[in-house]
């Protein structure tokens, strides 16, 4: 592009961005009436600036800050020839340094030859910053644990020693490549390969548990592929080092305690007192990779994957050759709560013979059954449910499935304590008020419920629907309230993965909060599926509809939902919503009429009928139900309200509203920008409009769902930017 | 670096600086691989958690590089705004070159290892995503293409969202009006994520 018209561009851009919003569009029409392409840049450029603000901010916020933090956390290391010229130099006598073998994170390995008895071995070196922490003399002595094992699957640690403030140990080379690199060639493994390799491991997991060493970092890196069989190295290092570094205690300063793709939830959540069974759920991980081809939270950050470990359930394996046991069985290897997972490596070998020869005996193979659940959207929820379910109801049967012996067995789930129980019925009660008083009085008894029982699942799987009804309609910022009722229905799903409301509550984290219309839709279709006559999973799953612009089915819901509650006034005024966006206005009137002849002040039912006066009515009309509403303070209602002054005549009142929002997000307060918009779409200001709907996008606005539905933004849809915030926001 | 290096690097680039004051404009050039070093060193030795504003860390980092680096009883006003730009391109390339590389390496292949200390951090602080990778890689892309087109824009970029720098020092280091420094920021934005939405992330 020519300079001049480069510079005329920022001239002109710069002399449209400072003019007032009114102003703006005739400004540009001059240009482009003179010159179109340079008036469609101008307009493409402005465009562009309203949302780049945030952009910058966003960027700013996420990969700034914390690309920073990552740099700073791989630390200062030595000069990587500067390290290989002190090694070579320090070993001269013993080993010749032949080549570096690509080490994983922080380590690095080198290839040598022992010259004594030329032999290969693999020289690991720890990092620079560790050796100068740790104690070598109890490095030393933890090692020798590990340096007595013996077994045909595990490759020994053969010396340890520090040469010129390095401080490395030696194993035999194995000929082959580690079980990492061949994933990553090739992805998910025969199934044949996958089940042998992981026996391998388990048979020297068994054998070093009952020796007394626990792994700590079994992960794909350490397993070697030879030529007949799979080989795990590095038993006991990490503890080592960590026993080391706690003696000159410096655990804090940067010691390296595992990887966080294969740490147990305990250990993620740095729990003391850890045992072998975090090496269970390693192999679980890494045999879950190995039929999956990627690792269950793959594609996360190293913080995000340790919360992923404690608060997430894996996705479903989704093979067709796999067989149901065998599936089962790796999830339960991954079974949040160390006593669900299988007691010993020995016990999953059992279990891994008896799901084979299952699957290869019976003439129908389980997969069938397998993916007959899974056509039916039960599979895709949460894996653990299924363990948790096949456990309860078919244990005396299913063999394989029985809860481990022993110690290790899950306690039998104790009543919950009766006062907690009051206090469940009472939270209950409030709840069902949907306002934003009756809420926070239900969240406070449910608290209490949960703080008397802690293992009492439907308190937390209530306190989180409420928590989420709360963020609807309290006070508070809602990302707070979304995210305590995340929390809470992960912890009654823990307890009780057959809970449906904790299901349809995680949904309403789904949809309200995170615009993941999918996961929403699962998460109500396994709350509807487990509790069949509750109406909620359908009057949320209708939103979803809405969100992903399948109206019909939206409408559908709702008639279910009215089939299970008929006289649930929040069951018949979606149902009018619905019927409205389906364009059946009669029939939405009839449906409110229907709550309103039972109940003639019933708020919610006029709300909605207010909505329909404004979108489909002169302005004389709709104000027949404004009183209703006019002193009502949420921000949703509040949109409707001003949005109907902007457009009938009483525009500087909703300007004025608009302002004063506006002040409050400059003060610092949470604002909800989606209804903000409404406003501002009343008011025809455009630029605050798509302003306005950008930042709702990244405030995970609750209300995104209905953007493509709202009579306010009906003229905006096919706008460029609307498309922009719609992408962002994943509508359709 | 060793302590035992400081002193040279201060020496030599305090040294440049002034050589550049003089006319000699290709000494310039030689201090940005000098600063690029001894920022990405500074970066990788803190130890601190980044709360808070991310763009202060940055603008922290480049003052301490600064004095770190340069002998400021022997320097002017040129020579520090100077320096000031050439550590803002080291910031820019040091952190794009870093999202570059964590984006291409693919997903779930890599594994990082944690401290103690960190994973009391985990559940506060924001992980460096895929996404964001590719999200800041991508940012360095369109940014190499608005220097083909507009430099002094760039430069902009550079000072004020990759080193923080405010309308003032961004304005004295690049030798242009702070009006001018507020202009190019707004358009550069915009032009910016425009290229970005149309090109898209790179893979």
């Amino acid at each position: 592009m020519k300079p001049e018209r480069q510079a005329r561009i920022a001239e002109l851009f710069d002399e449209a961005v400072s003019s007032a919003p009114e102003a703006r569009d005739r400004f540009v029409e001059r240009i482009s009436s003179d010159d179109p392409p340079l008036g469609e840049e101008i307009r493409s450029l402005l465009s562009a600036s309203y949302a780049a603000d945030e952009y910058f901010e966003r960027v700013a916020e996420e990969a700034i800050g914390p690309a920073l933090a990552e740099i700073a956390a791989a630390g200062d290391d030595l000069a990587p020839d500067e390290l290989r010229a002190r090694l070579e130099s320090a070993l001269d006598a013993t080993y010749r340094i032949e080549r570096e073998l690509g080490g994983g994170g922080m380590s690095r390995v080198f290839l040598a030859t022992e010259l004594r008895l030329q032999r290969k071995v693999v020289i690991k070196i720890l990092p620079e910053e560790m050796a100068l922490g740790v104690s070598f003399e109890r490095f030393r002595r933890e090692i020798q644990l590990s340096a007595r094992l013996q077994h045909s699957h595990i490759v020994p640690v053969l010396a340890t020693d520090v040469a010129d403030g390095v401080l490395y140990y030696t194993m035999p080379y194995v000929a082959g490549e580690t079980l990492r690199s061949r994933i990553a060639r090739e992805g998910a493994l025969p199934l044949a390969d996958a089940i042998a390799i992981w026996r391998d491991m388990l048979d020297a997991l068994a054998y070093a548990h009952s020796s007394g060493v626990i792994h700590r970092d079994i992960k794909p890196e350490n397993v070697f592929l030879g030529s007949r069989n799979a080989l795990v190295a590095d038993f006991g290092i990490a503890r080592a080092i960590e026993a080391a570094a706690d003696e000159v205690n410096v655990t804090a300063t940067g010691v390296t305690l595992g990887t966080p793709a294969y740490m147990a939830p305990e250990q993620a959540a740095g729990e003391s007192g850890v045992d072998h069974r975090i090496d269970i759920y390693a192999a679980g991980l890494v045999m879950y990779e190995m039929l999956a081809g990627r690792a269950p939270f793959a594609g996360l950050g190293a913080r995000q994957v340790l919360v992923a470990h404690i608060t997430q359930q894996p996705p479903p394996l989704t093979r067709a050759d796999l067989p149901a046991a065998l599936s089962a069985l790796v999830l339960r290897c991954l079974a949040k709560d160390p006593a669900a997972r299988p007691p010993t490596a020995d016990s999953i070998l059992h279990e891994v013979d008896r799901a084979v020869a299952v699957g290869a005996g019976s003439g129908i193979p389980n997969w069938t059954i397998l993916a007959a659940t899974a056509a039916a959207a039960f599979f895709l929820v949460s894996t653990v449910a299924i363990g948790h379910f096949m456990s309860r109801q078919n244990a005396p049967a299913a063999e394989g499935l029985r809860p481990p012996e022993g110690r290790h067995d899950v306690p039998a789930r104790a009543p919950p304590d009766t006062a907690a129980k009051r206090l469940v019925a009472e939270a209950q009660e409030f709840a069902r008020q949907r306002d934003n008083k009756s809420c926070e009085t239900a969240i406070k008894f449910y608290s209490q419920a949960t703080d008397k029982d802690p293992n009492y699942a439907e308190a937390w799987g209530g306190l989180a629907k409420t928590r989420a009804l709360c963020a609807l309609w309290g006070p508070g910022d809602p990302n707070v309230e979304f995210a305590a009722a995340k929390s809470a229905s992960e912890t009654a799903l823990r307890l009780d993965a057959t809970l449906s409301g904790a299901y349809t509550a995680r949904g309403m984290v789904h949809l309200f909060h995170e615009q993941d219309w999918s996961g929403a839709q699962r998460d109500f279709t396994m709350a509807s599926r487990l509790d069949s006559t509750q109406f909620e999973p359908w009057l949320f799953r209708n939103h979803a509809y809405l969100a992903e612009n399948n109206v019909d089915s939206a409408v559908e819901s709702m008639r279910h939902a009215k089939e299970l509650a008929p006289v649930e006034p929040i069951v018949g005024v979606r149902l009018a919503t619905a019927l409205r966006y389906q364009g059946h206005t009669d029939q939405a009137q009839a449906a409110l009429a229907e709550i309103l002849e039972r109940d003639p002040n019933n708020l919610i039912a006029h709300r909605e009928r207010f909505e329909i006066e404004v979108a489909t009515m002169p302005c004389d009309s709709a104000a027949r139900d404004i009183r209703w509403v006019e002193h009502d303070d949420h921000p949703q209602i509040r949109g409707i309200v001003e949005f109907h002054w902007a457009s009938c005549g009483n525009a500087g009142r909703a300007r004025r509203y608009a302002d004063s929002v506006a002040a409050q997000a400059s003060a610092g307060s949470y604002v909800d920008y989606f209804w903000l918009a409404t406003v501002y779409a009343g008011l025809g200001d455009s630029a605050n409009v798509f302003r306005s709907l950008s930042k709702a996008v990244t405030q995970h606005n609750s209300f995104l769902f209905l953007l493509r539905h709202h009579f306010a933004f009906r003229k905006y849809l096919g706008v460029p930017e609307i498309r922009e915030v719609m992408r962002r926001a994943h509508l359709k | 670096m060793s302590l035992a290096n400081e002193r040279p690097t201060k020496e030599t680039i305090t040294g440049l600086l002034l050589a550049a004051e003089h006319g000699d404009h290709a000494a310039l050039e030689a201090v940005f691989p000098l600063v690029y070093r001894e920022l990405h060193s500074l970066a990788r030795r803190q130890r601190q958690a980044w709360h808070g504003n991310p763009t202060l860390n940055t603008t922290a980092l480049v003052h301490e590089a600064y004095l770190k680096l340069v002998d400021k009883d022997r320097i002017g006003a040129t020579s520090r705004a100077h320096f000031l730009a050439i550590a803002s391109k080291a910031m820019r390339h040091i952190l794009c070159n870093y999202a570059r590389d964590r984006s291409r390496k693919k997903r779930g292949g890599e594994v990082q290892q944690v401290s103690l200390g960190e994973i009391d951090d985990a559940l506060k602080q924001p992980a460096f995503s895929d996404e964001a990778a590719d999200t800041l890689a991508a940012l360095g892309q369109a940014l190499e293409r608005l220097e083909q087109i507009d430099k002094r824009q760039s430069q902009v970029v550079e000072c004020r969202f990759f080193a923080g720098l405010t309308v003032e020092d961004t304005a004295a280091a690049l030798n242009i009006s702070p009006a001018t420094v507020k202009r190019d920021w707004m358009l550069a934005r915009a032009w910016l994520y425009r290229e970005i939405q149309v090109h898209g992330y790179i893979a």
